[in-house]
């Protein structure tokens, strides 16, 4: 496809490259990056860019792949009245995320008690697949834990205050119904609350060396001031529940596409309008599935608090483990932009990838003023993670957007071919890296190989000024279903 | 893997994270069989499963390609609910479009290998099915 170079790492796709487009599509990264995307990022960014009601551009992030429907790493927002809703641009796993939570143990205070705590770890924090999770709610409870979110967990001593204030919209979404979830989503979902999953899902214990810190002031205020400081980081989403809630609104809008006349070309990029029956219902039921998803993170993380405790035998709040922040990186929000010098809601969808709030947003929390949304972007688990934070130019640039990882580059059985799980297990031994998995054919999987070089991209997002790196966190130990 | 070149084939060229195969069939009974022992295929060696319990399940759709796409994530859905790895498949369709069916697994917690990786849900990303020479062919992608 023919481009053009507006700016420095902004590669635009013109509407006159494909019949149909209605805005232009932007993708960002290096030239490295983008010569190196496969040609699926670039199809599917300009399908999206034919979508009713699309605003500005339809946009790819630097650690874009090929998805269904929607690019992962795409980001396109839409008019209420005029434009669309569609699951293709929210994934399945709706409102996987990740979050990272600090502590104020140093490297040399975990390292004998690892092995001991990786163990407890894999064994309270269920992983891998068919895996019953921590609570058992009634219906009634479940219901709640839809429409409250993180705030349910409150209620029940799985979180404090102080959590709430690290959650994306404090991690709950307005608008959740109930009502507009299906029987077979409702038992799919309601005994797996607490469960990690399995795939690229993890829960890893990281490191901070003081290497590692790009900017010291603003990990200090995150509480990173101590040489080889521990985190814990953990990524997974709304599990069998979310996936039920996509797949039966895949099916309905499939159906309803001949109603509104749309056309696609691609099934998985099925939408219908916004305010619409269908629409509106499957947002309301979007929004329970994402909800559910920041109560399952915020369970997971309790376990995590009663697992250190267990170990170095003091109180969470003794060992600093407070909740640095938690995103969504595959959801569809209403949030406000300037238009033509003009402020409209928006619908915006992110799949694969993370809202992005610059240090003058009004809509952080009073503690983020000043300094930025925290960015969690997750790695491979050989190659660690990054923490970034949000810079006010994202707010023109890219709907307040950036990337959410590395971006696969291999496929599963590739990677599988290319090492066995046991060898890579002893390989990252080798490098201090603790491994328990419930599946070495699924370690094998997810080797550091597969995956895009995390730095390049999150090299990408800091010069193009819509994310600046803050630290760099390292593997020491990773339980992964 | 069938007779006479019928089977699936897994392809690795479609998309990087997940997977994907497709199935030739001599009929659509079969097509829906071997599309199903595709799927479980991905998650584990299905020689290792023993069929002990089993599930019956009846389907209804206007479309052929739809009800596929119903069969195989009603099968995802008994997956997570019921605890199950599935192996064995049976599948009767009739009219436009009516499919019964009998699945038969061992329960997850059971399985001396743990699965490598869980199945999310299908995908309508290249979805197909299409008759050719000496029978059906079906094109599916599972999100993982």
């Amino acid at each position: 496809m023919k481009y053009t170079n507006p700016g420095p790492l902004i590669r635009e796709i013109p509407v006159s490259e494909k019949q149909g487009m209605r805005v232009p599509a932007r993708l960002f990264g290096s030239t490295q990056i983008l010569n190196a995307m496969d040609d699926g990022v670039y199809e599917q960014v300009t399908n999206v860019a034919c979508l009713p009601g699309i605003k500005k551009y339809a946009y790819c992030m630097p650690d874009g792949h090929q998805g269904y429907g929607f690019p992962i790493g795409g980001v396109a927002a839409f008019d209420l009245d005029e434009g669309v809703i569609s699951p293709g641009g929210i994934g399945f796993d709706i409102n996987c995320g990740v979050r990272l939570i600090k502590t104020n143990l140093t490297e040399d205070e975990i390292r004998p008690k690892l092995k001991d705590l990786i163990e407890l770890l894999f064994h309270i924090v269920p992983t891998g697949v068919g895996k019953k999770g921590i609570i058992s709610p009634s219906k009634k409870e479940f219901a709640k834990i839809m429409v409250e979110g993180a705030s349910w967990c409150k209620s029940k001593g799985y979180a404090t205050g102080g959590d709430l204030e690290c959650i994306e919209d404090r991690g709950c979404l307005a608008g959740a119904d109930p009502g507009k979830i299906s029987d077979k989503a409702w038992k799919r979902g309601i005994d797996q609350i607490g469960t990690l999953g399995s795939g690229n899902h993890y829960l890893e214990i990281q490191k901070v060396g003081i290497a590692d810190i790009f900017d010291q002031a603003i990990a200090q205020k995150f509480g990173f001031n101590t040489e080889n400081q521990i985190a814990v980081m953990v990524h997974c989403g709304s599990r069998g529940f979310g996936h039920q809630v996509a797949t039966d609104y895949l099916v309905e809008f499939t159906r309803a596409m001949n109603k509104y006349g749309f056309r696609t070309g691609d099934r998985e990029l099925a939408c219908a309008p916004f305010n619409s029956p269908e629409g509106r219902d499957y947002f309301a039921a979007m929004a329970c599935a994402a909800n559910t998803a920041f109560v399952n993170r915020q369970v997971i993380t309790h376990r995590i608090r009663e697992a250190f405790s267990r170990i170095f035998d003091k109180g969470y709040e003794q060992l600093g483990m407070n909740l640095v922040f938690d995103v969504a990186h595959n959801i569809a929000k209403i949030e406000e932009f300037k238009i033509d010098g003009k402020k409209e809601k928006l619908l915006v969808h992110r799949k694969g990838a993370t809202r992005s709030l610059g240090p003058s947003s009004t809509l952080l929390p009073e503690r983020f003023r000043g300094i930025g949304q925290p960015v969690l972007v997750g790695g491979s688990m050989q190659a660690g993670s990054y923490l970034l934070v949000g810079m006010d130019a994202a707010e023109e640039l890219s709907f307040n957007s950036t990337v959410h990882g590395a971006g696969r580059t291999m496929s599963r059985t590739q990677a599988k071919k290319k090492i066995r799980g046991q060898d890579l297990l002893k390989q990252m031994n080798e490098d201090g890296i603790m491994i328990r998995t419930a599946s070495f054919a699924g370690l094998a999987e997810e080797a550091g190989f597969a995956y895009k070089d995390i730095d390049q991209v999150v090299e990408s997002v800091a010069l193009l000024g819509i994310s600046k790196p803050v630290l760099r966190l390292r593997p020491l130990g990773n339980i992964k279903g | 893997m069938a007779q006479k070149g019928y089977g699936y084939r897994y392809l690795e060229e479609i998309i990087s994270g997940d997977a994907a195969f497709e199935v030739y069939a001599e009929d659509l009974d079969r097509l829906f069989e071997l599309s199903a022992e595709a799927m479980f295929g991905i998650m584990t060696d299905l020689k290792s499963i023993v069929a002990e319990e089993s599930e019956e399940l009846k389907l209804e759709s206007s479309s052929l390609e739809e009800l596929l796409y119903l069969y195989l994530s009603e099968l995802i859905y008994l997956k997570d609910v019921q605890s199950m790895i599935y192996s064995k498949f049976d599948v009767a369709i009739s009219g436009e479009y009516i499919l019964n069916g009998v699945v038969g697994g061992q329960r997850a917690e059971s399985l001396k290998q743990p699965p490598s990786i869980d199945i999310k849900a299908v995908t309508y990303y290249r979805f197909k099915i299409q008759k050719v020479a000496g029978g059906y062919r079906a094109v599916v992608v599972i999100d993982l």
